[in-house]
């Protein structure tokens, strides 16, 4: 039966013209349900029913303890008039922008630097040392770029001090106008491992000939990578893309490690804002609330992103 | 020889080799600079973060060793077991994804891929009531069960995504010998899609082995405690033992090295296989 | 095949049943704070260990009792842990806490009230010294003042630990800078809050930022220190008729502060309250450079590295780091007394107030109810606070003072003895003034001030708002009647 299943090819080159009733479909994969059934059993239990319940708790006063009472959509109401959670998005829209940015651009010019290297040799080593800072866990990068910024023995400032710059010595992350900035450069210019090595992998993928023909034409450095390069890594790239927006919106340790979303609210993002509300006020429906808006906000943005770059392979 | 015909154009590595060494050099600043402390006692820790400075404190690594070795052991059969779940579930997911057309399909997989936007702290409660509910606080089911269910999210995408992307002739010439299904899953995909199990692996280990929150809350008998929780017995109330604790960091990277060193090829050829896009 | 199974398993169940039933032991989990039993390193050769031997000599005298000590982190994981594992009943039975944080959580019934068990013997305190008769008579009846909680009438802490706050001060560093101060009174450097200011102000004026400190919740933060105090100096007029009758002076409750804005005794709006504003506003420039976001760990080290001729610092447990870390000489200094040279409001001011006092102490949790073993749990409680074991406890690691009657002060600290001897401030740091969302949104917005990203007319409107606003909230959530202030 299985093998009937898998020599009629398997994804999309499936021949839907003569497809059978569902419940016989069904029946036919029932091997593949029960394949299936220990992943998709964990994630339920683990996964998803917690979700679920954050989900059903964003409706009601919930203080981790014994008050819970229902309240309907109140806390998306007060999440409107609510002035830290709009500082929090706006602060969050511009970081997750640069960001996105960043851990795009530097890790496409460092793959592409290294596929152009003629040592075969240096390129797989230099593809082992950007990989290799991975072992180091996050929380100590926050701890030295926290000594990075610090005013007093701080080395961006004694750099400064050094090159005569002394005047514009700052306390990075004290400062209202420069704290996001300081955030948004942590750990610069540190190659995000999984964004790096899947552009990496489309630019090795791009075919010889294509590169050889471009060079028959005169096409230099910057065309090729308009014309040919940058076009044919577009899934990577917007794949690398999605996924450092949807990790830069649920991180909140660098913000908590880092200035605790001060001064003031000027370094505030949603998911603090959550895991304040729900750990410090305990209150964990409004926590919830965020939560959810912050998935669906995320969903929102992948599926548009996904759309745009396929719209743009199509024209 | 591929790199040399690609580009005539001439010995144009030095200055891609300068701007990568310079990136390299700024990259490994901050492990340089915790080797740096991991030999420090508070005090030359206090006065100079930036520069090595005489005499080396070996003796941090001495306690260090003796206090989180237990941890460490811990630790390699936590992520160890939890490696080899999510390795051997995920790759039969992604292969029953990757190779059959079933119904409901997408709306499973969809179960599986949608799961990276829920954020964790927002689960964390519910979650933790729910292992509680379950009897498995305080028990090694608590961080494995957890850790596979979270980590199967994207190992299983990512093993859908490379099993896709094997020429479908491979499989056609086992089928033609006769080969049951298990027999080409086993036998033929398993082993061609080693760099990407190598992947998940290294991936699955570096998000367990740092994870502290969630065995927090959950693991409170010492004996029992993975490494994160090992850590901690640097820091205390009011002062932290700084040396120590980066000397402490320094050697609970040591399995983590090793790891790397063996599984580094697969895993890097597993990511840049050209498989994953969006 | 099957039968055989089958048999196998039912003998398993029954032999683990058996084995289950045989072994009734209690297991009672405690957390002790600053006193958890570190292991040795080579940089801290003697961690505190004397836990250790008091729990080894409880369970040698109560087979079948297990006493699990479980290290808690002071960081900011603390927060995630301690709402984590009450949400999910796994709570230790004993926590070490502070009377604030549990009247925050009150509502939630996660503590056991222990009016009861104070009232009763302590068979671990010797015939003669006091709490022998009634466990209560071991601590002096003004912590019990303090910690009692209002709005339920009842008491959840036995608090064992006071503390001070105050100024270290390197004393070569302010020599080689000309300044000479001297006491002035038995515990300040200064005669007055103004005197303070200028001193500090000259020095910042020789290029030296004067005072290490910290405004960040990322860690325990000292700004807290002077919001009270202060703001305590400003409305000591008035702060009488906010009591609940028959009170004497004391750190005010919840209730009482919440009601006193609910009835317009204290407001924004008050010219007192913008006095206050700047008061600290005046001694913000005084502050090191990025205290907005500075650690407790980062302001010690500029201290301790003679960057600052000042730290604000917990003067009970830090005392120790200094006296080990510091290579100059240096001494402990206290907050010097808002008067009229500051503040009109001020007038009647007669000293400073003791910002910290009576602090930690222990709580037994509802765990220990929903098990049945109150008893059991209350025995150690009880073994483990008792004199002669906390006698051992803090004298091997003086990190705070110890309030139990009959005890002395541990040696270290005999220098912040005399601030705690000062009346306490009747208002207290933010968050326990009227609720943590109180004391984070206040934070932010003094921090938005002091950083210009607001206005005072936009500080003193958010501020109204936000104090009506909680005040309404905890007073609500409590079901609290305000009647008594009004006569």
């Amino acid at each position: 039966m299985l093998r009937r299943l898998a020599t009629s090819p398997p994804g999309a080159k499936g021949n839907s013209a003569r497809q059978s009733a569902l419940p016989i479909r069904i029946w036919r994969a029932k091997w593949l349900y029960l394949a299936l059934l220990t992943p998709v059993a964990l994630l339920l239990i683990f996964e998803w029913l917690p979700a679920f319940s954050a989900l059903y708790n964003s409706l009601y006063i919930w203080n981790g303890g014994k008050v819970h009472f229902y309240v309907g959509l109140e806390h998306y109401e007060r999440m409107l008039s609510d002035r830290t959670f709009r500082v929090a998005i706006t602060n969050l829209v511009g970081f997750v922008f640069f960001r996105v940015i960043m851990q795009t651009v530097l890790p496409f010019f460092a793959a592409e630097m290294i596929i152009n290297l003629r040592s075969q040799r240096w390129s797989y080593w230099w593809k082992i040392i950007f990989v290799f800072p991975m072992v180091v866990p996050t929380i100590l990068n926050y701890l030295i770029w926290r000594f990075i910024y610090n005013p007093q023995v701080g080395l961006l400032n004694e750099g400064l001090k050094l090159v005569g710059l002394g005047e514009y010595t700052h306390a990075w992350l004290g400062d209202p106008l420069t704290v996001m900035w300081a955030l948004a450069f942590v750990r610069f210019p540190w190659l995000p491992t999984l964004q790096f090595l899947i552009i990496l992998g489309g630019l090795q993928t791009i075919p010889q000939e294509v590169h050889e023909s471009a060079a028959i034409d005169g096409a230099g450095f910057w065309r090729r990578l308009f014309y040919i390069d940058i076009p044919m890594t577009r899934r990577q790239i917007t794949l690398a893309m999605i996924l450092t927006m949807l990790f830069m919106t649920q991180r909140f340790d660098l913000f908590l490690v880092m200035t605790d979303g001060g001064p003031g609210y000027s370094s505030m993002v949603p998911a603090l804002q959550l895991y304040q509300s729900a750990f410090h006020f305990l209150e964990f429906g409004y926590a919830s609330a965020i939560g959810v808006v912050l998935f669906v906000a995320m969903l929102s943005l992948t599926v548009i992103n996904l759309r745009v770059s396929a719209g743009a392979a199509n024209d | 020889m591929l790199t040399r015909k690609r580009l005539r154009l001439g010995n144009r590595d030095l200055p891609f080799q300068l701007v990568l060494f310079a990136f390299g050099i700024v990259t490994f600043f901050p492990l340089v600079l915790v080797v740096i402390t991991s030999f420090k006692s508070n005090t030359q820790f206090y006065h100079n973060f930036w520069l090595p400075e005489l005499p080396l404190h070996l003796g941090n690594y001495r306690s260090a060793f003796r206090i989180i070795w237990r941890f460490i052991l811990n630790s390699v059969i936590y992520s160890g077991s939890t490696i080899c779940l999510i390795a051997a579930i995920a790759s039969v997911a992604g292969y029953v994804f990757a190779r059959f057309r079933f119904p409901f399909k997408t709306v499973l997989f969809l179960g599986f891929i949608t799961l990276i936007m829920v954020p964790g702290v927002l689960t964390l409660a519910p979650r933790f009531v729910l292992v509680r509910d379950l009897g498995m606080v305080n028990t090694p089911f608590a961080l494995i069960s957890v850790w596979v269910s979270g980590g199967l999210v994207l190992s299983t995408w990512l093993m859908r995504s490379y099993f896709e992307s094997l020429p479908q002739e491979l499989f056609d010439a086992a089928y033609v010998d006769g080969a049951a299904e298990w027999q080409v899953f086993l036998y033929v995909s398993v082993p061609l899609a080693r760099p990407m199990i190598a992947t998940v692996a290294m991936t699955t280990l570096i998000g367990t082995w740092n994870d502290l929150i969630w065995p927090l809350v959950t693991i409170t008998d010492k004996s029992q405690m993975p490494l994160a929780l090992g850590l901690m017995q640097f820091s205390s109330d009011f002062e932290t033992d700084w040396g120590t604790l980066f000397a402490g960091y320094v050697i609970s990277s040591i399995p983590l090295l090793c790891v790397f060193a063996v599984a580094m090829r697969q895993f890097i050829s597993g990511l840049t296989s050209g498989s994953i896009k969006a | 095949m099957f039968r055989r199974l089958l048999l196998v398993s039912l003998c398993l169940l029954i032999f683990g049943a058996l084995a289950g039933y045989a072994q009734d032991d209690i297991t009672i989990f405690a957390t002790v704070g600053a006193y958890y039993p570190d292991e040795p390193t080579e940089n801290n050769p003697n961690p505190p260990s004397m836990m250790n031997d008091i729990v080894a000599e409880y369970e040698a005298a109560n087979p079948g009792v297990n006493i699990e000590l479980v290290d808690v982190p002071s960081n900011i994981s603390g927060d995630q842990w301690r709402s984590t594992v009450f949400n999910g009943q796994n709570e230790p039975h004993i926590i070490v806490n502070n009377y604030i944080r549990v009247w925050q959580e009150q509502g939630n019934d996660w503590y056991v009230p222990l009016n009861d068990y104070i009232e009763a013997p302590n068979p671990y305190i010797p015939a003669g010294t006091p709490g022998h008769e009634r466990w209560a008579d071991s601590i002096p009846e003004v912590v019990w003042n303090t910690t009692y909680h209002t709005g339920s009438g009842n008491q959840y802490v036995v608090t064992v630990n006071a503390v001070a706050v105050g100024f270290f001060y390197n004393i070569d560093l302010l020599t080689e800078m000309g300044n000479d101060t001297k006491f002035d009174l038995p515990y300040s450097l200064w005669a007055d809050w103004d005197t303070m200011i200028t001193e500090m102000g000259a020095i910042a004026e020789a290029g030296v930022e004067p005072l290490a400190m910290s405004m960040s919740t990322a860690s325990p933060y000292t700004y807290n220190w002077f919001d009270g105090t202060s703001l305590t100096s400003m409305y000591i007029d008035h702060i009488e008729s906010w009591w609940e009758p028959g009170a004497t002076w004391h750190a005010l409750n919840q209730r009482e502060f919440a009601c006193a804005i609910q009835n317009g005794l204290i407001s924004a709006n008050d010219d007192a309250f913008a006095d206050w504003i700047q008061l600290l506003a005046d001694f913000e420039p005084m502050w090191v450079d990025g205290y907005a976001t500075m650690t407790w760990d980062e302001a010690y080290r500029l201290f301790i590295t003679g960057k600052t001729p000042f730290l604000l610092g917990n003067a009970a447990s830090q005392t120790l780091n200094v006296t080990r870390d510091a290579d100059f000489n240096w001494g402990i200094s206290y907050f010097p007394p808002v008067t009229e040279t500051t503040s009109a409001y001020a007038a009647n001011n007669e000293s400073a107030y003791l910002v910290g006092g009576f602090t930690a102490g222990f709580t037994m949790t509802d765990r220990a109810r929903r098990e049945g073993i109150e008893d059991q749990v209350i025995d150690f409680f009880m073994y483990m606070t008792a004199q002669p074991q906390w006698g051992r406890i803090v004298t091997e690691s003086p990190r705070s003072i110890p309030t139990q009657l009959g005890l002395d002060v541990p040696d270290a600290l005999k220098p912040t003895v005399a601030f705690l001897e000062l009346p306490i401030r009747a208002l207290k740091d933010p968050d326990p003034r009227l609720s943590r969302r109180y004391g984070e949104d206040h934070r932010r917005l003094m921090q938005e001030y002091f950083t210009d990203q607001i206005d005072f007319d936009t500080l003193i409107a958010e501020e109204d708002r936000l104090m009506t606003r909680e005040a309404r909230v905890v007073i609500a959530e409590n079901d609290w009647s305000c009647d008594f202030q009004m006569e």
